[in-house]
């Protein structure tokens, strides 16, 4: 028999655990999910408002100015992000400046400190950039943002470390009350308790009546927010609310705590506890209330959208109270907004409450305020890093790349009271998959330690709650009678070759290649053969040839070695000849960061936190695929969404099917050649989905992987909706108008369990930028010049990190020029040749970007290949290139399509011999 | 005789032809929508023996990775594939593997071999 039982393991059930954990108390946790934290507390704006808003007299004022007083000491004390960063409601007219002073007043009149109207010249001093026509604002400085998840799973496991039971997947179906006795129906278990708290969250109206009358009722509120990348955070220093209306608070805009930009949310009555799904006109609403308080929200910087339900009730307040037709239960019901904030107060109160009934209670002895650490270990300073790595060595492997989150970490996450036990749940602990590339990269890596550490298989992981699986079975399953062998083991694919490794503790090296993929592994070839010696390769995966290891298909190599080879076979052409080279590498190494001086800064758990010097710097860190969340497909976030490239590490590399009916979403060369392979495997593609008029990938994959196989290409279409609630059950597809939107009344279902997006490639350049490399906005990469130097001295690029190419020949060819251009930098000491004169490459009409954009005649050698990508399908056009009032080249091209890079070979006999500053292409597109 | 709908692969222009044996020229073809010779070429190849490359994955044993990636030395024919994927099924081999390995020699009997592409 449990003293209390509390029904809710969100950020309210758990506060209140912890709590009365306090107390010599025999405490049960019950959560009907499979983690904590997976209702509205998953999925808000994680606001700590500062307690100005709600009504006098009632408990959302009373919670939120004394929970905004305890915020900061328990965040602290629980080692969970909380930035007081203040905030600020914005007002547009005369009228709006009124209501500020009605807010101002009554917050006063609540006891919230530093309350202060300003106006438009402090304002703008505040916020820089915020619109011109705001007038004023109510700035609060006790506002600021969390981690609402972390928070709720540390309160937990302090609970949990004082004794507290938790039991997840636990869904409590009745209540018995027989005298004192509760008797709580949870399916499998009855669990016996003396005192019930209801912390059901949208669940409370239901928990109450099944020992209550129905005196209140859950109306699930559905808010959609944005979420933008770290490098959008900086947009808003403040939480910036519009002025409240009666519909709420608004549209907000503001910096997360972990440092990204959140935008939402609306506020939509919806009849399902469940629908958490995004939708197109709720994501519209966003984005046009955000511009209105400030203008220029890099929306390019989405990385993903979801939805959260507030639980309101009728009453409009918070109820928290013990009905007095059961005594012993306690309601903590209707916790929308600003139930965040007041938990740590609500907390306090019905711990009231209970010793009301129970008189008062003894101490527990063995009370744990902490739970364990959360900083995240890319945050710690250089010596806590070090000592953790040299205390356990995973803490040196960095698993996703995008926040930098440790093996050691995960690990971390999984162990202990309430580990997690699923892929979202660790994602809620330390962030993998909550950055830019949304798991794509590590996605995998987490299920293999997931199932290491639980001793489970990976096809057992779940995303989140059960029947939310992530892999369909193995491929070639009917080979694998006895043994099932899965996903790789922790050996190392690079320990059978014979590369070199590099001497421990050496930090000078003439030449530093970041990434080992085809773009670093032809910069180094190139580089050794102009004569240096001293070459490192630092590449963060446990093998060379970076993403051509998964394309196993073949089409690679027709320019660079006149015959047709596969993706792996490509990569081990050129890991041989690093091998006879002698070239050094650093493998699952992971650069953090480029700094002054060339000083480049990585950990591996061999080094260790380490950073080496460089005479010079290749950048070949290649791209990362848009996903979904850039992309923002409405609908919900099931299982079953992977990006194609993910997919085809899955499929090719692991050895496990990732869905057995899938939807292809987008025609690129990727998706096409995924939907061939999922039907190779024995699986069904229902469609392959492309928004424009044309398939985007080469004609040859068209036939020989869609067509083949008969697989319908939906051109003109577009995904709306996906549903699904753990697994993908259905898409929704409409016919797209000329502007790729969908099209009304156009709308279809279409039954499947996997969608693959396939909807294009980023350059990936965070590295770059912490270099101070200028990025190109048309090519998303480094601007550079005709040696492939960026416009930082000594700092090369070359790949997919410049620009996204169509074949790997034009990488290795791009990748020679760079590694012979660093040569070049490292022997000339960085003297630049006087003679000649350097010009820009523009791209004219019909032209989207040239690459290299800066040329320098000096260093033309015999000739410059230009790499350049057209706006759009031209059938008999001209490829016009002009210098100085010249035309230097005209080449009749029968066809050119954006999906085909064009190469423009530059001589310098074709140029005026006289200077001029900017050399022109463009398309004539003449008759056609 | 039968009309065959095609795209050739060549170009992006990706031509759209019809392709047809001529009645009274057994094995000579009237080829039709191609924009140039290359079309007529592909178009014979394609007609009367479509080849396609079979790659895929087999199981490994004692390798640092579950899965070896493997292909078919040259194209085989079209209609054989799904037969040769099978085939592929069934294959499992022990590590180490060099690239270029024969995992099955003439792969039924096409005169292709399935190769390692990939050392493990």
């Amino acid at each position: 028999m449990f003293d209390v039982a509390i029904i809710g393991a969100g950020i309210i059930g758990t506060a209140i655990a912890r709590k009365l954990a306090q107390y010599n108390l025999q405490l049960i946790l019950i959560e009907k999910d499979s983690d904590l934290a997976n209702g509205t507390t998953k999925a808000n704006s994680a606001i700590v408002h500062a307690g100005f808003d709600p009504k006098p007299g009632t408990l959302k004022a009373k919670f939120n100015v004394a929970g905004n007083r305890m915020f900061e000491a328990l965040c602290r004390e629980l080692d969970v992000a909380f930035k007081q960063n203040g905030s600020l409601v914005i007002a547009f007219s005369e009228e709006e400046m009124l209501t500020l002073n009605d807010l101002a007043e009554r917050g006063r009149h609540l006891g919230v400190p530093g309350l202060e109207i300003v106006g438009k010249e402090k304002l703008q001093d505040l916020e820089p950039g915020l619109s011109k026509e705001a007038r004023g604002a109510l700035y609060a400085p006790t506002a600021g943002v969390t981690d609402p998840y972390l928070l709720a799973i540390a309160l937990a496991e302090s609970a949990a470390n004082s004794g507290t039971e938790i039991r997840c997947n636990s869904a409590v179906t009745d209540i018995v009350k027989t005298g004192e006795k509760f008797t709580l129906n949870c399916g499998s278990e009855e669990i016996e308790a003396r005192h019930v708290i209801n912390a059901a969250g949208l669940y409370s109206d239901q928990i109450n009546a099944m020992v209550n009358p129905a005196y209140f009722q859950i109306q699930p509120t559905r808010g959609e927010y944005f979420l933008l990348d770290k490098n959008a955070g900086h947009f808003a220093r403040h939480v910036l609310f519009p002025c409240p209306t009666k519909l709420g608070k608004g549209v907000l805009i503001s910096p997360t705590a972990h440092g990204n930009l959140i935008v939402g949310p609306n506020a939509e009555t919806v009849d399902n506890k469940e629908a958490t799904e995004t939708t197109a006109q709720g994501l519209s609403f966003i984005r046009e209330n955000a511009e209105k308080i400030k203008a220029g929200l890099p929306l390019h910087k989405i990385i993903t959208s979801f939805s959260g339900l507030r639980a309101k009730t009728s009453v409009g307040d918070f109820i928290v109270e013990e009905h007095s037709h059961t005594p012993g239960f306690i309601n903590v019901a209707g916790i929308e907004s600003p139930g965040l904030v007041s938990a740590p107060a609500i907390a306090e109160y019905v711990a009231d409450l209970l010793t009301e009934k129970t008189g008062p209670l003894e101490k527990n002895h063995h009370y744990c305020p902490a739970g364990k650490r959360h900083s995240a270990f890319i945050n710690l300073s250089e010596q806590e890093k070090t000592a953790l790595i040299k205390e356990d060595p995973r803490f040196g492997r960095i698993i996703c790349r995008c926040e930098n989150v440790t093996e050691g970490e995960i690990v971390r996450a999984i162990k202990g009271p309430v580990g997690a036990r699923t892929v979202d749940g660790i994602k809620k602990r330390t962030r993998p998959g909550g950055g830019r590339c949304q798991g794509g990269f590590c996605g995998p890596r987490v299920i293999q330690i997931l199932a290491r550490e639980l001793n489970l298989d990976p096809e057992d992981i779940t995303k989140n709650n059960p029947g939310s699986y992530i892999l369909a079975g193995l491929t070639k399953e009917k080979q694998l009678k006895v043994e099932r062998s899965g996903a790789a083991k922790e050996t190392c694919p690079a320990e059978s070759r014979d590369l070199k490794k590099a001497q421990a503790g050496k930090d000078h090296y003439d030449l530093v290649i970041i990434g080992g993929g085809p773009a670093g592994m032809a910069a180094a070839i190139a580089a050794r053969e102009k004569g240096i010696d001293d070459i490192l390769i630092i590449e963060r995966d446990h093998e060379l040839g970076g993403i051509l290891q998964q394309c196993i298909h073949n089409g690679f190599g027709l320019h660079q070695f006149r015959e047709e080879l596969t993706g792996p076979e490509y990569a081990e052409r050129f890991i041989d000849q690093l091998e006879d080279k002698g070239i050094c590498c650093k493998l699952n190494t992971m650069v953090l960061s480029v700094g002054q001086n060339r000083r480049i800064t990585f950990i591996n758990n061999q080094d260790g936190l380490s950073a080496v010097q460089a005479g010079a710097i290749v950048l070949a860190m290649g791209c990362r695929e848009r996903t979904r969340g850039a992309i923002s497909t409405p609908g919900t976030r099931p299982a079953g969404i992977f990006s194609a490239g993910t997919a085809q590490r899955f499929v090719n590399i692991e050895g496990y099917m990732v869905g057995r009916k899938v939807v292809v979403f987008g025609s690129g060369d990727i998706g096409l050649i995924m939907a061939r392979r999922i039907v190779w495997e024995g699986g069904e593609v229902v469609a392959v989905i492309e928004r424009k008029p044309y398939s985007e990938g080469l004609v040859r994959n068209y036939v020989q992987c869609v067509e083949d196989y008969n697989i319908p290409m939906l051109l003109e279409h577009t995904i709306t909706n996906i549903k699904g609630k753990d697994r993908v059950e259905s898409i929704t597809i409409a016919n797209t108008d000329q502007n790729k939107q969908p099209i009304g009344g156009t709308e279809r279902e279409l039954q499947c369990d996997t969608i693959l997006f396939s909807r294009g490639l980023i350059p990936e350049n965070e590295l770059s930028m912490s270099a101070g490399v200028t990025l190109h906005p048309a090519t998303g990469g480094p601007v550079v010049n005709e040696a492939m130097e960026t416009s930082v001295e000594g700092i090369f690029a070359c790949g997919n990190v410049v620009h996204v190419h169509d074949l790997v020949d034009w990488v290795t060819e791009e990748s020679y020029k760079a590694g012979r251009g660093a040569a070049d930098y490292i022997m000339r000491y960085g003297k630049v040749p006087e003679e000649g004169f350097s010009f820009q490459t523009t791209p004219g009409k019909g032209i989207n970007y040239i690459v290299p954009q800066q040329i320098r005649t000096a260093l033309m050698n015999n000739g410059v290949e230009l790499y350049m990508r057209c706006d759009g399908h031209h059938e008999n056009s001209a490829l016009i290139a002009k210098a100085g009032g010249k035309t230097v080249k005209n080449m009749k091209k029968k066809i050119l399509t954006p999906g085909e890079m064009i190469v423009l070979k530059i001589k310098p006999e074709d140029l005026p011999s006289e200077s001029f500053k900017e050399l022109t292409v463009e398309l004539d597109k003449g008759d056609a | 005789m039968e009309t065959k709908e095609m795209i050739c692969i060549l170009c992006p222009l990706g031509c759209k032809m019809q392709v047809k044996e001529k009645t009274n020229q057994p094995g000579e073809l009237s080829v039709r929508g191609q924009q140039c010779k290359l079309g007529v070429d592909y178009a014979y190849d394609e007609y009367a023996n479509p080849t396609r490359t079979v790659t895929s994955t087999v199981v490994i044993q004692k390798a640092p990775l579950p899965r070896l990636p493997v292909k078919t030395s040259k194209p085989i024919p079209k209609d054989l594939v799904f037969q040769a994927l099978d085939e592929i099924a069934r294959v499992e081999v022990i590590g180490p593997v060099k690239i270029g390995d024969i995992l099955i020699k003439d792969l039924l009997g096409t005169g292709s071999d399935l190769i390692a592409t990939r050392s493990l």
